[in-house]
């Protein structure tokens, strides 16, 4: 299948390293040849933090995001970092209460994240960014990435109700389309 | 009873003459062969069998009763290589093994490289924390500890290098892991390698240099060192994998190559493709390797036919005697022998010089080089970016190919020759400053072009086509002149530079929220407040870690050294500028581990410095390993079971370096704290001596997690129920003290009886003497 670059974006203990790498497991199982890569500073916390998911046209391809197809912030710094390395008609999801600055682009969708992970008993704000984009890119289900999660350990109470949390607002709420 | 005095090994000391109780010995009027004026047992009917001039005579020259115990063990060992010809067993050669996981599975390159050294056979793994191969580190503490073997966390690279040594002799295959700085401090380690020929892997994932550079960067920067570095300029071989698959394949070759050659084989790659994860497949056979043994042969080159000396083991009577000295077959040292030095060092080049054909073959992959016009010579990230560069490029009717380099010690020369001059240029993108392309020219019969890229990030494969297209496009017709020029990042492989706002210095520290070690600076502006001294003069000195972060961002002068060297930099500081104001500090491990020789030298040079040890029991800023002062019992990243060793008493070190100003002080009390700096920093100042200040502030994030001790108000709670003051110590009771230190370390008690000395870990103050300290515990009841 044609390729598609996934970019995840945030600040250091967020927990996007494990998002993305729950994803890139849950598309290997799949069967797409995906290359999953990290990307953070050298601060235990705050900073930045990215996931860059390929899934590759063949094994040899690149495994890096050269124009990703959709691009998901949770900090200013990452989408000031990351913003030129989105398609011109790629998809930008971003939680208006942390990243303020935002340009004029084609399919940018607000979402608030972080509000909705704070109404959820001890939301993970990786997980529901995670449920969330699940809905958008529809290569897997929602029962692929919870055998992951079972597999690597993460199957906890809270991981489980933030992820399907984020998957079912996305048909709930309004979506916002930002347009030029 | 005879009494002899061996001539040829006879300095004429006088020892033996003027111990012995009877007169036995007397000085003779010749000079020996060695040119000395010996002596000799004249009066040997004397002797009343004492025995003392057999143990004083530093040569072994008196002979009691016919033998000698020197000679006595060298005839035993004799006799046993003898036997051993016929009876030990020769080993090694091919072998095929079962791999642990074979099929597909989806890895990154860290875990690729461990699963790899697991099949090929590896149970020795020395390492030290570093980015960006913690990973490996964990996995290998994991593994060894499930299935045996032999693994430690060393104090320091240099240490590492020097035990992975010993497991080497002691008959593993043994490997490491490590980066930039760490392979810099391994090669008077490697040299002693390469000169002895012992086998070992040391893999490398480069991050951004020089020094510190960017800890999480990638880049290609240490392939100047990995192809020259090791003092003596041995030959190395260094391969270079591009991708996880190639990393599995390539650790198995690179400890079969360092087996079947008896060499350190460093395989090189970025940290980018460490964390890169991807689907590799591991095949269900692989052939392995072991040292060839062959029972009485000799044990380093150079060898007859040019075949690769036997190894043995120790502890099987081969008399397997190993010298950093020039040496002999057997290992003798010969350090006056110019022949044996130009034989030694001539066999260690022809031995890795002669496979370079066959490396060659092995390791380099030429892509669509058949009628191409332009050949790009890469390796690594950027071997794989320039094939998708390649393949487009084509499309587009330009004839480029690739000449991919998977090796890049022993240097393929030949082939590089050969392919260019066939074609029209060449062009070389690294990941660098440009660190191959000078050997790459060298052998280039075409023009040469560098293209550099050292930012610290992943090359972009559209980079690459972008500078073949636009290159074409200037019509640049270039037929291979007399003289060869080079060209330097043409105006194709130009990119736009963003504006970034120039970045000024903040007081805006990046630790974690809640990092105590932010208290620490508190306490010492504090201080310096309360004195008036003059700002002008304030230093602060760092080292590696997460203490030495905040330096950068104080208001005054200050230096961010590299590991473990802060104590003997402010030597230099404070002799040349004595009246300056230096505050030294430093985490557990920057200071008690890799710098431990420096800072109790320090003590004892007694340099007019307030050093600062902020003891947050782990390192932290790798991901939480263990470290000398991690208490027995506790779980960190690299012992998950327990730590199994008690720590250091740093106050009972330096005060045994010989420290007159030695303090201790919870997190939990910052005005005590400040009184002690405003003590410490006086001190240094009129007595123009060294001041040690503990602080004892644990980390949140890892050794926290770990061993549960919870929110930062929640661990200022903890220290305020269990320290107590030295004044406080004197007063309670001996198991009411036991009670604090298990509340404080309640890990400990499945680790044995608590001895007395180590409750005095929960005791703080000043301690002006060793007897003090130790004196402060109460009298049992």
């Amino acid at each position: 299948m044609k390729r598609k670059e996934i970019l995840l974006g945030g600040s250091g203990g967020q927990g996007i390293q494990l998002a993305g790498e729950i994803l890139a497991e849950a598309l290997n199982n799949k069967g797409y040849p995906v290359a999953f890569h990290k990307n953070y500073g050298p601060e235990a916390r705050g900073g930045r933090s990215f996931a860059e998911i390929v899934i590759k046209e063949s094994p040899e391809d690149w495994p890096e995001v050269m124009k990703a197809d959709l691009l998901a912030v949770l900090s200013q710094e990452s989408y000031d970092v990351l913003k030129k390395r989105v398609k011109k008609n790629g998809i930008i999801i971003y939680d208006p209460t942390l990243v303020k600055k935002i340009g004029l682009r084609k399919n940018i969708y607000s979402l608030p994240v972080s509000k909705i992970t704070l109404e959820i008993l001890n939301g993970r704000i990786n997980m529901v960014l995670l449920g969330i984009i699940l809905a958008f890119i529809k290569l897997v289900t929602l029962k692929d990435v919870l055998k992951i999660l079972k597999e690597k350990g993460n199957f906890s109470e809270e991981n489980q109700r933030s992820l399907r949390v984020g998957y079912n607002k996305i048909e709930k709420i309004a979506l916002i389309k930002k347009r030029e | 009873m005879g009494v002899w005095i061996d001539q040829k090994k006879c300095k004429g000391c006088d020892l033996c003459l003027n111990l012995c109780p009877r007169g036995v010995f007397k000085e003779i009027e010749q000079i020996n062969v060695k040119g000395f004026k010996t002596r000799i047992a004249a009066n040997s009917n004397k002797c009343n069998g004492c025995n003392l001039c057999k143990f004083f005579c530093p040569d072994g020259a008196i002979i009691l009763n016919g033998q000698s115990t020197v000679e006595e063990f060298w005839e035993k060992a004799r006799k046993i290589k003898e036997k051993i010809k016929t009876e030990n067993q020769p080993r090694g050669g091919w072998k095929k093994v079962k791999t642990y996981l074979p099929g597909k599975i989806f890895v990154s390159g860290n875990e690729a490289c461990v699963l790899a050294s697991r099949d090929a056979g590896c149970d020795a793994y020395y390492g030290y924390p570093i980015t960006p191969v913690n990973e490996i580190t964990h996995e290998k503490e994991k593994e060894i500890r499930e299935r045996g073997g032999s693994f430690y966390q060393m104090e320091s690279e240099d240490a590492t290098i020097a035990a992975m040594i010993g497991a080497s002799l002691a008959g593993a295959k043994v490997m490491t892991a490590t980066s930039d700085p760490g392979f810099a401090r391994m090669q008077e380690g490697l040299s002693f390698a390469y000169a002895n020929e012992i086998p070992m892997v040391v893999v490398v994932a480069q991050r951004t240099s020089p020094s510190t550079g960017r800890p999480t960067g990638t880049g290609a920067f240490l392939v100047r060192e990995a192809r020259w570095g090791a003092h003596g300029g041995t030959e190395h071989i260094v391969l270079y994998p591009s991708s996880p698959q190639e990393i599995y394949d390539y650790t198995v070759k690179a400890f079969n190559l360092a087996e079947k050659v008896r060499t350190p084989v460093i395989l090189l790659f970025e940290a980018s493709i460490a964390h890169l994860k991807e689907r590799i497949e591991i095949p269900k056979e692989i052939e392995v390797f072991d040292r060839i043994y062959k029972p009485g042969e000799a044990h380093f080159g150079p060898t007859k036919n040019k075949i690769i000396p036997s190894l043995p083991r120790y502890g099987e009577g081969e008399l397997l005697k190993v010298t950093g000295l020039t040496h002999n077959r057997w290992g003798v040292p010969c350090p006056n022998e110019p022949t044996v030095q130009e034989e030694l060092v001539e066999h260690l080049r022809e031995k890795i010089i002669s496979l370079t054909d066959k490396l060659t073959q092995e390791f380099v992959e030429e892509y669509y080089l058949e009628d191409a016009q332009i050949m790009i010579v890469a390796y690594g990230q950027v071997a794989r970016a320039a094939k998708w560069a390649v393949k487009e490029a084509r499309k587009r009717g330009i004839k480029v190919g690739l000449l991919k380099l998977g090796i890049i010690s022993p240097f393929p020369e030949k082939k590089i020759e050969e392919w260019s001059k066939k074609v029209q240029r060449v062009d070389v993108p690294e990941m660098n400053q440009g660190q191959l392309f000078y050997v790459i020219r060298e052998s280039c019969a075409a023009p040469v072009i560098s293209l550099t890229q050292p930012d610290g990030e992943s090359i972009d494969p559209r980079r690459i086509l972008n500078h073949l297209v636009r290159f074409q496009r200037k019509f640049y017709r270039m037929t291979p002149p007399v003289i060869y020029p080079t060209i330097y990042n043409p105006f194709s492989w130009q990119r736009k530079k963003e504006k970034i706002p120039e970045k000024n210095f903040t007081s805006i520290t990046p630790m974690c929220p809640g990092c105590l070690i932010g208290i620490v600076n508190n306490c010492q502006r504090e201080a310096l407040k309360e004195l008036k001294r003059d700002l002008i003069k304030r230093v602060k000195i760092s080292g590696i870690g997460c203490s030495s972060r905040p330096s950068n961002h104080e208001g005054c002068d200050s230096a961010n050294l590299w590991h473990g060297y802060s104590v003997a930099f402010s030597t230099g500081v404070i002799q040349v500028q004595p009246n300056l104001n230096l505050e030294v500090d430093g985490g557990d491990g920057d200071l008690f581990d890799i710098g431990l020789s420096q800072t109790l030298h320090g003590a004892k040079r007694n340099i007019p410095i307030v050093l600062t040890c902020i003891n947050n029991f782990n390192y932290g800023m790798t991901g939480g390993q263990v470290a000398s002062t991690t208490p027995l019992g506790a779980k960190t990243s690299t012992t998950p079971l327990g730590n199994s060793e008690k720590p250091f008493d740093l106050v009972k070190l330096m005060l045994s370096a010989n420290a007159e100003f030695v303090a201790r002080c919870p997190i939990s009390k910052p005005l005590i704290l400040k009184k002690i700096f405003k003590e410490a920093m006086e001190f240094t100042v009129k007595e123009n001596k060294f001041a040690f200040v503990e602080v004892i502030a644990p980390c949140l994030t890892y050794y926290g997690r770990k061993n549960g001790l919870g929110s930062a108000s929640e661990v200022i709670n903890r220290l305020n129920q269990t320290f107590v003051s030295k004044e406080t110590a004197k007063t309670i009771s001996l198991s009411e003290l036991k009670r604090r230190f298990g509340l404080f370390f309640p890990f400990r008690k499945d680790f044995g009886k608590i001895k007395e000395e180590e409750l005095l870990q929960i005791v703080y103050g000043r301690f002006s003497s060793l007897k003090e300290y130790l004196s402060v515990l109460p009298e049992e009841k």
